[in-house]
């Protein structure tokens, strides 16, 4: 099984509830004088298009529990695992020794580093998952735009807005609809 | 326009993505240098290694925004650890913004208030003394006295906030009414003046019946930033019932100068000059009435006036209106057709009427739309829900003091309407008719929220005998006061909330999820204590916060000790359509609406006997390329101020988590006038008006209009109080203002704008 997530677009306002509430439930340091924390989940605004006609797209994103994981590829110590029984990729801070290997080798830029130098990143929310609950992003999302579960679920919530899972080499666990 | 079926801009590549989170690696390369105040937080894993005391979920509701979402606190030896939407919440159905989100972090902020202060040094030096609340007490109650006795009691003002918490509706209302004043210097920015159009039409404030209707004209606001779908009314989440009547196949469209989030989900995207939507509006009555589009047996039965308006529409043709609006003749005509004959429609009127120095009569011409087409009280139209403002109340939501101040207040004279306000400004810096020489502010921050910062901190330097402030944190506003003391936050208070909904109204509790932090106190009870050392005490009918709590709350039948077993309570049937026809609108029990006449006032007689046009004309804004074009030429720019999800008003710029998703403010411009000026996404710019200059980074951008700037709103230096350089409203000023809802322009003033 792998789980993974839905990102409807079209109900996503970029409003990054879903970044602040990552923040507190997995007690992340903020932002300080300047310079960011550690930041789990990330919204991008794509805007394109001229006035009259501008676009604006806001696609929220984490790490993709990719099903080929280069992440885990390359790490030397092994601190990058990727769980058999629901595909969600974990980092083990005992192993991790920082190399930053797997920040060069992720295309999404998902690794994160805290004031240890170790890596972190999305896990998400196992603790929640395995309770059964949605993921803090997910539970909290005021325009219910972002959804987390087994790949098969989310393909059937994305097939009615026409969802394509986003194409990679490491084959990341994201459907995005517009 | 149609954003949904336009294939320009769509392809999320793995390209794109990596360009876009570009900025992303940046800002991970900075994050090294990051020196890192707070310690590295431990997930929740460790946490709860760390205090292994049992985690216990209390639910309350939220104090970020005028919402108050249903919250789930995670408490785990007497701290709060997390917060979660709950679900069971008619607001909110388990949704929270980022406001929400970052409620620890409000509640454990270092720099919260801990204990009364009193001034150590000049004002605004920012040098205090910590005293007891004794000695906090006495020395205001010895104030204030000396105020009375020399000036008399009419030289108090109060500035409380808007009413994002109950308690500043209902907190220090009593006081200054047994002291013996009238005078409130804040609430006429916002809805107040909205509130008055739309009741002296029909009656009351509409709602929007979203989950039934199959046009959504949405006009002046940005429900989907603001996450107020309606204006108190609770829909079973926050963004659902404008997305799911999006999906539904309900048509939104959306008026505004500005492509905002939520034009951004819009079917049309119709921009328009800044403050000339009040002729948009006739030139639509214009359509609908000449061309036979309104509702007839509706207008005939249940309306007067319509004589007299058809006969002012008659100046307003789409071609004359296109020329004053810059919206094309067609377009009006193909809206105001579309919005005539689609049923049901509803329009979501918004702020913008509260920022614009013609926003009441605007506001006037949008409800004279609502009604010609029958839509009012319909399913899926403006309605007045169980609950909402105009219904035979349930819940006295604006605590009536129970003493009655004989005097009129400041401004009554001129503003007949609306007094206060502005107007308390006026005499407290002229000292006409009388002078204001003490201010008590409450949970409230004037010199960024109200306009011209910088002249009130002199006035109230100059002018002011006495100023006291009761906060959470220190503002700019706090720098100028002589004591300032600490209040309680929302998760540390008992409190409620009342909301309608097409399901009945609502009544939910507020409970104190930790004791008071440090030495703070809620409002109430440093009211309470204010009175008893004033001598005032007899004349309060309660003796205790939780007695006032039960006070108001007497009309809808719960007690907080009810909504301590149920905290969030139905206190009435659900949604009754078409109240007007069955005598459930009027307090007399008899058909119509709850205006003079008992009919929808086209033509409003509230507004005729207190001296006003009756009839919704369109006057340009005070300020404008067409009422002063030769201050348009040295200001060429209609500025505008813009609002987000992550903060409310003044509202929390110090806490870490919400700035770091936005960070500071922006002044948004459209490529093309950036372009003119050499300036280039990113650039610190410097705008200005006749009145003043703010500094801030532009953001170049095709949503804004060209000729229009959209800057952040509100925004203070938590790093340096005495810097206003970030603060939108040094840019304008108290001058010009709507002659019957005496407010200042928030949002179209005259301005230039220039690299730094």
């Amino acid at each position: 099984m792998q789980r993974g997530f839905y990102v409807d677009t079209e109900r996503c306002v970029g409003c990054r509830s879903c970044e602040v509430s990552c923040k507190q439930w997995n007690a992340l340091p903020p932002y300080v004088l300047g310079k960011t924390g550690p930041r789990w989940r990330r919204v991008v605004s794509i805007e394109s298009g001229t006035y009259p006609a501008p676009l604006l797209v806001n696609v929220s994103t984490a790490c993709m529990h990719c099903g080929k994981p280069a992440c885990a590829a390359v790490c030397p110590t092994g601190a990058i695992t990727k769980r058999i029984e629901d595909g969600i990729v974990v980092v083990n801070k005992d192993k991790c020794i920082g190399c930053r290997y797997c920040s060069f080798a992720c295309p999404f830029g998902v690794p994160q580093y805290g004031e240890d130098g170790l890596m972190q990143k999305c896990n998400l929310c196992l603790e929640r998952v395995e309770r059964g609950e949605d993921p803090a992003c997910v539970a909290s999302c005021p325009g219910k735009a972002l959804h987390a579960g087994t790949m098969e679920d989310m393909s059937k919530l994305a097939s009615r807005k026409a969802g394509r899972k986003l194409a990679g080499a490491t084959q990341p666990s994201i459907l995005i609809s517009r | 326009m149609n954003a949904r079926e336009s294939s320009v801009g769509w392809s999320l590549s793995r390209r794109t993505f990596l360009k876009a989170t570009g900025a992303l690696g940046a800002a991970l390369a900075l994050r090294e240098s990051c020196e890192g105040v707070l310690r590295s937080g431990p997930a929740r894993a460790a946490a709860a290694q760390a205090q292994p005391e049992k985690e216990t979920v209390v639910p309350t509701i939220c104090g970020g925004c005028h919402q108050n979402c249903g919250m789930l606190v995670h408490v785990r030896g007497g701290r709060v650890v997390s917060v979660e939407g709950n679900p069971d919440h008619p607001m909110n159905s388990g949704d929270l913004c980022p406001k929400a989100q970052a409620a620890s972090q409000i509640l454990y902020a270092p720099d919260r208030l801990k204990y009364p202060l009193l001034r150590a040094g000049k004002r605004g030096e920012g040098k205090w003394k910590r005293i007891s609340w004794d000695e906090a007490l006495d020395f205001m109650a010895n104030k204030l006295k000396e105020v009375r006795d020399k000036y008399g009691p009419m030289a108090l003002a109060m500035s409380t906030a808007a009413p994002v918490m109950q308690c500043s509706r209902t907190t220090f209302v009593q006081f200054p009414a047994v002291y013996g004043t009238p005078n409130r210097m804040s609430g006429n920015n916002c809805y107040v003046n909205r509130m008055l159009a739309l009741v002296a039409t029909f009656g009351y404030r509409a709602e929007d019946d979203y989950d039934q209707t199959r046009l959504i004209l949405l006009w002046g606001g940005n429900p989907l930033a603001s996450m107020r779908a309606g204006s108190y009314a609770a829909y079973d989440g926050l963004q659902r019932p404008i997305l799911d009547a999006i999906e539904r196949g309900a048509k939104l469209i959306v008026i505004d100068p500005i492509y905002t989030d939520t034009a951004a989900k819009a079917q049309q995207w119709i921009p328009i000059r800044p403050g000339t939507d009040g002729a948009l509006a006739l030139a639509m009555l214009h359509v609908i009435i000449n061309e036979g589009l309104y509702d007839r047996g509706f207008v005939q039965d249940w309306t007067v006036g319509f004589t007299e308006l058809t006969e002012l529409v008659q100046d307003y043709p789409p071609e004359k209106v296109a020329r004053i609006t810059s919206v094309p003749a067609e377009t009006i005509r193909s809206l105001a057709r579309e919005y005539a004959i689609t049923k049901p429609a509803l329009i979501h009127e918004a702020n913008a009427w509260a920022f614009h120095t013609n926003g009441t009569q605007t506001c006037r011409a949008i409800a004279c739309l609502m009604a010609v087409t029958g839509n009012l009280d319909a399913p899926g139209g403006p309605v007045c829900f169980p609950g909402s403002a105009g219904d035979r109340l349930t819940v006295v939501e604006d605590l009536p003091p129970t003493v009655q101040v004989a005097a009129k207040p400041l401004g009554a004279d001129k503003y007949r309407l609306m007094p206060n306000g502005p107007s308390v400004f006026d005499a407290m810096s002229s000292g006409k008719p009388y002078p204001i020489k003490a201010l008590i502010v409450f949970h409230s921050d004037p010199i960024v929220v109200l306009q011209d910062g910088n002249r009130q901190r002199d006035v109230f330097a100059k002018n002011l005998d006495f100023l006291a402030v009761i906060d959470i944190f220190h503002t700019p506003t706090t720098q100028m006061a002589d004591i300032v003391l600490p209040d309680t936050t929302f998760l540390e208070r008992l409190d409620y909330r009342h909301h309608p909904s097409a399901r009945g109204a609502i009544v939910a509790l507020r409970q104190p999820v930790v004791k008071p932090m440090y030495e703070s106190l809620p409002g109430y009870d440093i009211e309470l204590k204010l009175a008893a050392r004033m001598g005032f005490l007899d004349k309060y009918p309660w003796k205790s916060g939780e007695e006032m709590l039960n006070h108001i709350l007497k009309p809808s039948k719960v007690t907080v000790q009810d909504l301590r077993k149920k905290p969030v309570q139905f206190i009435t049937g659900p949604m009754v359509y078409k109240k007007y026809e069955k005598g459930l609108l009027r307090p007399d029990k008899k058909p119509g609406f709850a205006t003079p006449s008992g009919k929808v006032e086209l033509s409003s007689s509230v507004f005729q006997k207190a001296g006003y046009d009756p009839l919704p004309r369109y006057i340009e804004p005070a300020e404008s390329p067409v009422s002063t074009p030769e201050l348009a030429k040295r200001y060429p720019l209609i500025g505008m101020s813009r609002r987000s999800a992550t903060f409310v008003h003044s509202k929390y710029r110090n806490i870490p988590w919400l700035r770091e998703i936005e960070s500071e403010p922006f002044i948004r411009v459209n490529p093309e006038d950036a372009a003119k000026r050499g300036i280039a996404d990113g650039n610190l710019v410097i705008a200005e008006t006749k009145r003043g200059q703010i500094r801030m980074r532009a953001k170049v951008t095709s949503t804004v209009t060209p000729g229009v700037v959209l800057i952040d709103g509100c925004w203070w230096k938590p790093e340096n109080l005495s810097d206003l350089s970030w603060t939108l409203n040094a840019l304008i000023d108290m001058e010009a203002r709507d002659p019957i809802g005496n407010l200042a322009t928030l949002s179209s003033f005259l301005c230039e704008i220039k690299k730094a």
